[in-house]
């Protein structure tokens, strides 16, 4: 049986993503559905159920973002039978194979979504600028958040989505933090806690890969003030983006982009209007004014001239 | 006013068969008549007659309608819809006439004849290379005078004048006014004006004493034998029942191309199997009927490089994903009254940045900012699939929550079609879901995530070392993810029957078959997009049929 360890090599980015895990002897992958292992069934012995497939998610990751700076991602898992996973740990290792953060599954479904649980996890940017390919872990072999009977330290105390470092919780040592480490801190939902230990289901464990861009510490700021050419009011929610940093005007049309010196092209979007290209050299502090226009239904159609 | 005639059906019918023919009438049966037959007992074979029998009443079926009127001659028009118009219906009314027209002094375009020709056998232009330029001189020649027909029929434009498009040098494009009458309308998009150029025509049409048969759908076309003598009439399909109807002077095939034809479009290109959708339906079908009708009685194709010569938009790119039509400038609104058939409006991208196109199996293809025909071949490129080995399969879109949120998508019912149309809280489960009638082979969630994980790490580098998209812009990484329908549409039929430059159809001999005309885009030879040539050989062939087509 082999589970990821650390120090196990990271597939690039490019390549990574393939989930497998073996369990029970045989290997899994998200493509096979809960169903009893055929092995079990030629012994004469009652099936045990396959784990459930698990499949992983994780978004909300700034890039760029500076370098040797904090950050928080989301790391989301889905059980493919919907089962609840809260108080589940992800595990976020870099290109090393090192975990470098981790967190709790959050008590109740993502916004949206129909089973996918979810964790923030705090992290720290790479020194090297670059870009960065981490993987997020699920372990369906890891321990239940709540063993009936476990005392489940600071219960009742902690928020829903319990996020940290794992640098903050787990001695670097550890070779193997999801299958060892009990929860550091961070109450279990209730539900996890109270469920029977032999009804809980067996889950395939799943992994996703995850980039983004580190960069130095940025130099000047690029105030960018949109507005509309018709009305010349102030439009709220454009995305700007000024090369690889972005940002989104507020209530005043305004958004500030702190970026390095250089030539960038500038980008301003906003749903419903056609959308400002420019480039733009930074040199020192700037400000930028942008109009943006309208554009109709029908104006969608007029590059169609045709039937 | 020339009038059609009829007569009860049931009982010509029983003559006909008491004289021993055999069931399955057409053109074998009434051949099989031969010389043993009176012409009093061939008679008895018709239900109606009238001097030109138009096998649809689309474009150029109303215009060879009204312009046989003109001349004196009586009119059918046989349509399997349940409605007139065909495609033009939910066109967008842009009519490609020149040469001099009214419109084009008014707005200070010079034009003639002569320069409609020079632009449309252009050897550097795509849409007039292979083009038969006997038909083009004829089409050049009749550019102006179909304008003012249309002008002198009712039809309404609006006052400006596009262009120079596709292979014209001048500008030659115009828009119609949407028809005012809301219920005579299959669509009311804006940019749906074509309701204007057929309904006008039909109005003139109908007061000049044309018959209209809905529903009625052509089996066959009736020639003297197989393959010599006359053609008579056609075969037609009402409820059930069998209707044929004589034509004195001409049969005109005007029944739109046949880009709906599976078989028969992959007679032009065998990549275009059968998940790829066309342009127009499901309001009206090209079904190559008229092409295989007439193939039956000896017709030819002809100018068969048009359909592949990779300019225009025969193949499209899918604008309005999620649904199974969402042809570029067509939507299929909610208060339209097939949107019961088309199910689904689709989720109109203005970005093509907000998302990235995978084929069947999840694997990107493409710069999915691309437009032209290496996008279209690369979507058309084998997908893996060892027992399909044409066709690319589905193209799906995958997105997630933050590009609906960025392009203001509703995505659910009844902007997107169930079948068409998935939705997972993670990328593995949104591969497992795509479950569609063209989905041959299963998505492999790994491959999605693979997929998306590089495509996601060229937005980190700001550039896309597989495709070449220009600057990568967004992350597809926020749950609920997307796959929605993006298949490449077909449109054009560019190719057809050979006709001379009077729209009668030859035969492989390059003879005349008498009788039988072709208009539309069911005629070969020229691969001009759109109203234009539609209108000028519809109203060439009711013309020559009113006035030539009696002739032996």
């Amino acid at each position: 049986m082999r589970t990821a360890k650390s120090g196990d090599p990271v597939p690039d980015v490019r390549t990574a993503g393939r989930r497998e895990t073996v369990e029970g002897g045989h290997v899994t992958t998200p493509d096979d559905g809960p169903h009893a292992t055929t092995s079990d069934a030629r012994r004469g012995e009652a099936p045990e159920p396959a784990p459930h497939p698990t499949s992983v998610v994780v978004w909300g990751v700034p890039s760029p973002v500076v370098a040797n700076r904090r950050f928080v991602a989301k790391a989301g898992v889905k059980c493919a039978a919907g089962c609840p996973l809260s108080g589940r740990l992800v595990v976020v290792r870099n290109e090393a194979g090192a975990d470098v953060g981790h967190g709790r599954l959050g008590a109740a479904p993502e916004p949206g979504t129909s089973a996918l649980y979810a964790a923030e996890v705090t992290l720290d940017a790479p020194d090297a600028e670059g870009v960065h390919a981490w993987t997020a872990a699920f372990d369906g072999a890891g321990p239940d958040p709540a063993p009936p009977g476990a005392v489940v330290p600071g219960e009742g105390t902690a928020p829903t989505h319990a996020a940290t470092s794992v640098r903050d919780a787990l001695p670097a040592h550890e070779a193997d933090p999801v299958l060892e480490a009990a929860p550091a801190r961070g109450a279990l939902p209730k539900s996890a806690r109270t469920r029977p230990q032999e009804a809980a289901p067996a889950h395939a464990s799943a992994a996703a890969t995850f980039g983004f861009r580190t960069v130095r510490p940025p130099e000047h700021r690029v105030m960018v003030t949109v507005r509309h050419r018709d009305t010349e009011a102030p439009v709220a929610g454009a995305e700007v983006r000024v090369g690889i940093y972005r940002g989104r005007t507020g209530a005043g049309g305004q958004a500030a982009i702190e970026v390095q010196a250089g030539s960038y092209a500038l980008y301003v979007r906003k749903a419903g209007c056609a959308p400002h290209n420019d480039t733009v050299a930074v040199s020192g502090n700037l400000t930028l004014h942008v109009t943006l226009e309208s554009v109709s239904d029908t104006d969608t159609d007029e590059d169609q001239i045709w039937m | 006013m020339p009038k059609s005639t009829r007569k009860d059906a049931s009982v010509s019918r029983r003559a006909f068969l008491r004289k021993g023919a055999t069931a399955g009438v057409g053109a074998t049966a009434l051949a099989g008549l031969g010389g043993r037959t009176s012409e009093a007992e061939a008679q008895n074979f018709w239900d109606m007659s009238a001097d030109l029998v138009t096998i649809g009443a689309g474009t150029a079926g109303i215009a060879a309608a009204v312009s046989a009127l003109d001349h004196g001659a009586s009119v059918i028009m046989v349509e399997e819809n349940t409605d007139i118009g065909g495609h033009g219906l939910c066109s967008g009314g842009n009519v490609h006439l020149g040469g001099g027209t009214s419109n084009q002094k008014k707005h200070g375009v010079e034009d003639s004849a002569d320069q409609v020709f020079i632009d449309w056998i252009r050897h550097d232009h795509m849409q007039s290379r292979y083009s038969d330029r006997d038909l083009v001189r004829a089409f050049a020649d009749e550019n102006a005078p179909t304008f003012e027909f249309l002008i002198e029929n009712g039809v309404k434009f609006q006052d400006h004048l596009v262009g120079p498009t596709q292979a014209s040098r001048v500008r030659r494009q115009q828009r119609t006014i949407q028809w005012p009458v809301a219920s005579e309308r299959v669509t009311h998009h804006p940019t749906r004006v074509g309701s204007g150029l057929i309904r006008a025509l039909e109005k003139s049409a109908r007061a000049k004493g044309a018959e209209v048969l809905l529903r009625h759908k052509m089996t066959s076309i009736v020639r003297e034998s197989p393959s010599s003598g006359r053609v008579l009439g056609i075969t037609a399909n009402h409820d059930g029942r069998t209707v044929n109807i004589r034509a004195n002077k001409g049969v005109l095939v005007a029944t739109g191309g046949s880009t709906s034809n599976v078989t028969l479009r992959r007679t032009f290109d065998p990549r275009l199997t059968e998940e790829y959708q066309v342009a127009g339906e499901p309001w009206s079908r090209q079904s190559g009927d008229g092409e295989l009708a007439a193939m039956a009685v000896g017709a030819s194709l002809w100018g068969t490089a048009n359909q592949t010569c990779e300019q225009g938009i025969a193949i499209s790119k899918t604008r309005h994903i999620g649904c199974q039509w969402g042809y570029s400038s067509l939507i299929w609104q909610t208060d339209s009254r097939i949107f019961d058939l088309a199910r689904a409006s689709g989720l109109t991208v203005i970005d093509w940045q907000d998302l990235i196109f995978v084929n069947q199996v999840g694997r990107r293809f493409w710069n999915e900012v691309d437009a032209r025909y290496d996008f279209f071949a690369a979507a058309m490129a084998w997908s893996g699939d060892e027992k399909k080995l044409n066709g690319g399969g589905p193209i799906w879109a995958i997105f997630d929550q933050d590009a609906v949120e960025r392009e203001e998508w509703d995505p659910r019912p009844p902007n997107v079609d169930p079948d068409y149309f998935f939705r997972a809280d993670t990328l593995a489960e949104l591969a497992a879901a795509i479950k569609n009638p063209y989905q041959t082979l299963s998505m492999s969630g790994a491959t999605l995530e693979e997929t998306v994980a590089r495509y996601n790490s060229f937005v980190d580098l700001g550039e896309d070392e597989d495709f070449g998209k220009p600057t990568p812009r967004y992350k597809i990484q926020r749950p609920p993810f997307y796959a929605a329908w993006s298949t490449p549409i077909l449109h054009d039929s560019l190719t057809g029957l050979r006709t001379n430059t009077k729209a009668q159809v030859m035969d492989m001999r390059g003879h005349v078959i008498p009788g039988l005309y072709c208009a539309g885009e069911s005629q070969g030879g020229f691969a001009q997009h759109g109203l234009g040539r539609c209108l000028v050989f519809g109203r060439i062939a009711g013309r020559d049929a009113a006035l030539n087509g009696g002739m032996a």
